[in-house]
């Protein structure tokens, strides 16, 4: 007698997404389907026949998280076909916005959607957390604040900022307010040392689940990492299990995947093609960028200390982004003290062309392509977002989690159960909002 | 004491929720209780019926299932709040009913589960809506003083006034109908002067139109205004839609 487990919205991920388990006889775990719940909201299709101008602005509203990535990342996909340049101010502008909504969305996601299941067990907001830990709530909130009010000094809002447009930015970032986030960025010392005591306090407790719950053997991909995290420009850096490393262009590694239709999933699952479905799957995101980093930082030491330098471990992950926080603050001070100065924005001539961009999004490598006629029209528009890359991971590692969990259950999966696999999604951050932008798919198989 | 919080999320991109996330640690005051939000909390399909003072929706009907979840959820609800343009007038969602080529046929809408919906809407259409707060999204300031001014019983604050009077950038007079040289300028071009109207220097700006309350936070960043708060007319603040309101629009309308 077989029998099938249902998680039906899975909490604290953005957007919508649920897990069927399908257990044998015996209650071992034999299947797993991860099943994006939310359809697409059509972008590629609305796109087709908007003027360009309009495209980054509109692209941004694919995610209320990472918002800056995709309109930075449009802008570099039209500039790509118009082979257009950009002031060296406009690309300094756009990597200072990018690294505060890095660290805005990671403190969301390691404070608010993360922390509460991995600090104390069954709790279930950040607020369950604040009579027991009332200075890891401040620290958090501090933190988010201040890659949104950086996001707002240069960008003017603190969400969907759009001013990144084909050519440069057009705000200016003037003296007084360089000087604003530079004092922004100097007050993060108290709450970047709570966080990361809290973080390390969780991997010193909970070592062994930390290192193998959930944990799968992937490709990484992500932007050539040096010195510092670069987030904006870089050549893609593809890291096989065995330790080889590839290293590709933008438009190479759209000829080098395929995207495998699911019956069961609105969201596509890509992988590379020569290397089959399974074996093909690659990861992405801060898990990846750490990987092939070799930043001067006391906190990716640390990280390298506690997970060797190759690791598989997918609650990494969790850790891997508060790295990346001292990283951002660090790469944001290094910007301001370079110098910006009034050139920021260069006039763009549409042509006839074809552009792919990538940038480094919070959650990891995120493609655009873009192909418009000589008058600016868009004629063709696609969207891979990271999510999209790691819908396969994830399944594989809820069959993971879900066999460790249900070990000597006898099939039996209580809401407690439940909760502890759904860790496990949520150390890919998952943003289903983002997954289903594009490509829009009738499903057969009745969800 | 305390007031139960609902939060929502249809057909969107979170970003209202991120945005009223950063009101900060107002929200989390003891007065307030959240009892069932997918973002925030575990246990999202046990709390969806939990009893609420305030519902808050966020993102367009886009699937069967959101039209149904609503419907189940609003009569638990004793006041409901649209955040953002896509819940309010169906914003960026409703866009996806320009691909017409992929709308599901009929037999697919019949089925069970999370079809695509054969016209992305509103919630208005389904369920009663008694507050609006427009933008993509809605700055946190605004969401705020709304919610607040609900929790506190107090009335909500209205904005009759447009983002071009919250503007404080040089105009001459009245700005030209038909832009310099009978074509208006885009973003592709060089960047605006950041000191005069977008108007007269040729560049479209939707400030005019669009309901204020942003302290016109993109125009202050060198960005011609999106509307993306929506219309005037339509709202005239978070005034609930009367029927005198309607029939005022459609006479506008026709």
């Amino acid at each position: 007698m077989s029998k099938v487990i249902k998680i039906d919205n899975v909490a604290r991920i953005e957007g919508h997404a649920s897990v069927t388990l399908y257990l044998d006889k015996n209650g071992a775990v034999e299947k797993v389907e991860y099943l994006a719940t939310e359809p697409s909201r059509g972008f590629d299709i609305f796109l087709k026949g908007k003027h360009a101008s309009e495209v980054p602005r509109l692209a941004a509203r694919i995610c209320g998280i990472c918002y800056t990535a995709h309109n930075i990342c449009a802008c570099k996909a039209l500039e790509d076909a118009w082979e257009t340049p950009i002031p060296d101010s406009a690309r300094k502008i756009r990597e200072l916005l990018l690294f505060a909504n890095t660290v805005a969305s990671h403190a969301l996601h390691s404070f608010f959607l993360a922390a509460p299941g991995l600090l104390v067990e069954g709790a279930s907001t950040i607020a369950d957390l604040s009579n027991k830990y009332p200075d890891f709530l401040e620290a958090g909130m501090e933190l988010r604040m201040i890659g949104q009010k950086i996001s707002e000094i240069i960008a003017g809002r603190k969400v969907h900022t759009t001013i990144s447009v084909p050519g440069g930015v057009l705000g200016i970032l003037e003296q007084e307010k360089q000087d604003e986030v530079m004092r922004l960025l100097d007050s993060t010392g108290k709450s970047m040392k709570i966080m990361n005591d809290y973080f390390h306090r969780i991997l010193f407790n909970r070592k062994e689940y930390m290192l193998s719950f959930g944990r799968i053997e992937s490709h990484f991909l992500s932007l050539k990492q040096r010195k510092r995290l670069e987030l904006y420009d870089s050549p893609l850096e593809l890291l096989m299990k065995n330790g080889k490393v590839d290293i590709l262009t933008p438009a190479q590694i759209l000829e080098r995947i395929t995207e495998e239709e699911k019956e069961y999933s609105y969201v596509r699952h890509p992988h590379i093609t020569d290397l089959g479905s399974e074996n093909g799957q690659f990861r992405v995101g801060p898990l990846a960028r750490i990987q092939n980093a070799g930043w001067d930082n006391p906190a990716f030491h640390e990280f390298r200390k506690n997970f060797g330098p190759l690791t598989q471990s997918t609650m990494g992950y969790d850790v891997a982004r508060v790295t990346e926080m001292f990283e951002c603050i660090r790469g944001m001070k290094d910007i301001i003290n370079s110098g910006l100065d009034k050139d920021m924005k260069n006039v763009a001539h549409p042509r006839e062309g074809m552009g792919v961009s990538v940038v480094e999004a919070p959650r990891g490598i995120l493609l655009h392509q873009y192909e418009t006629d000589n008058a600016g029209i868009i004629r063709k528009a696609r969207v891979i977002a990271p999510t999209t890359f790691h819908q396969g991971s994830i399944e594989r590692s809820i069959f993971e989690a879900a066999k460790t969990v249900l070990n000597g259950k006898k099939g039996v999966c209580s809401d407690e159960d439940k909760i502890k696999i759904e860790q496990v999604i949520r150390a890919y951050d998952p943003c289903m909002s983002c997954a289903g932008a594009t490509q829009l798919r009738v499903i057969k198989k009745p969800i | 004491m305390g007031v139960n919080i609902s939060t929502i999320q249809l057909g969107g991109c979170s970003g209202c929720h991120v945005s009223i996330l950063d009101i900060g640690k107002e929200l989390f005051r003891g007065e307030i209780n959240i009892v069932h939000s997918y973002l925030l909390m575990d246990k999202v399909t046990a709390t969806i019926e939990a009893e609420s003072d305030i519902l808050i929706i966020e993102g367009a009907i886009l699937t069967n299932r959101d039209e149904k979840l609503i419907k189940l959820m609003a009569p638990h609800a004793k006041k409901v709040v649209a955040v953002g343009s896509c819940a309010c007038f169906g914003g960026i969602a409703c866009l996806g009913n320009l691909g017409t080529p992929f709308r599901p046929q009929k037999e697919d809408f019949d089925e069970p589960g999370h079809k695509l919906h054969p016209l992305i809407c509103s919630p208005k259409a389904f369920i009663n809506v008694d507050y609006f707060i427009p933008g993509c999204p809605p700055p946190a300031d605004v969401i705020r003083d709304v919610l607040f001014a609900l929790i506190e019983g107090k009335p909500v604050p209205e904005f009759a006034h447009t983002v071009c009077d919250e503007c404080d950038r040089e105009r001459k007079g009245e700005p030209p109908p038909i832009p310099p040289g009978g074509k208006w300028k885009t973003l592709l071009d060089k960047a605006p002067d950041s000191r005069k109207c977008f108007l007269e220097q040729g560049y479209l700006c939707l400030g005019r139109q669009t309901i204020g309350g942003c302290k016109a936070s993109c125009i202050k960043a060198n960005m011609p205004c999106e509307g993306c708060r929506g219309p005037i007319f339509l709202f005239r603040g978070f005034k609930k839609f009367t029927d005198e309101e309607k029939g005022e629009i459609l006479r506008c309308l026709k």
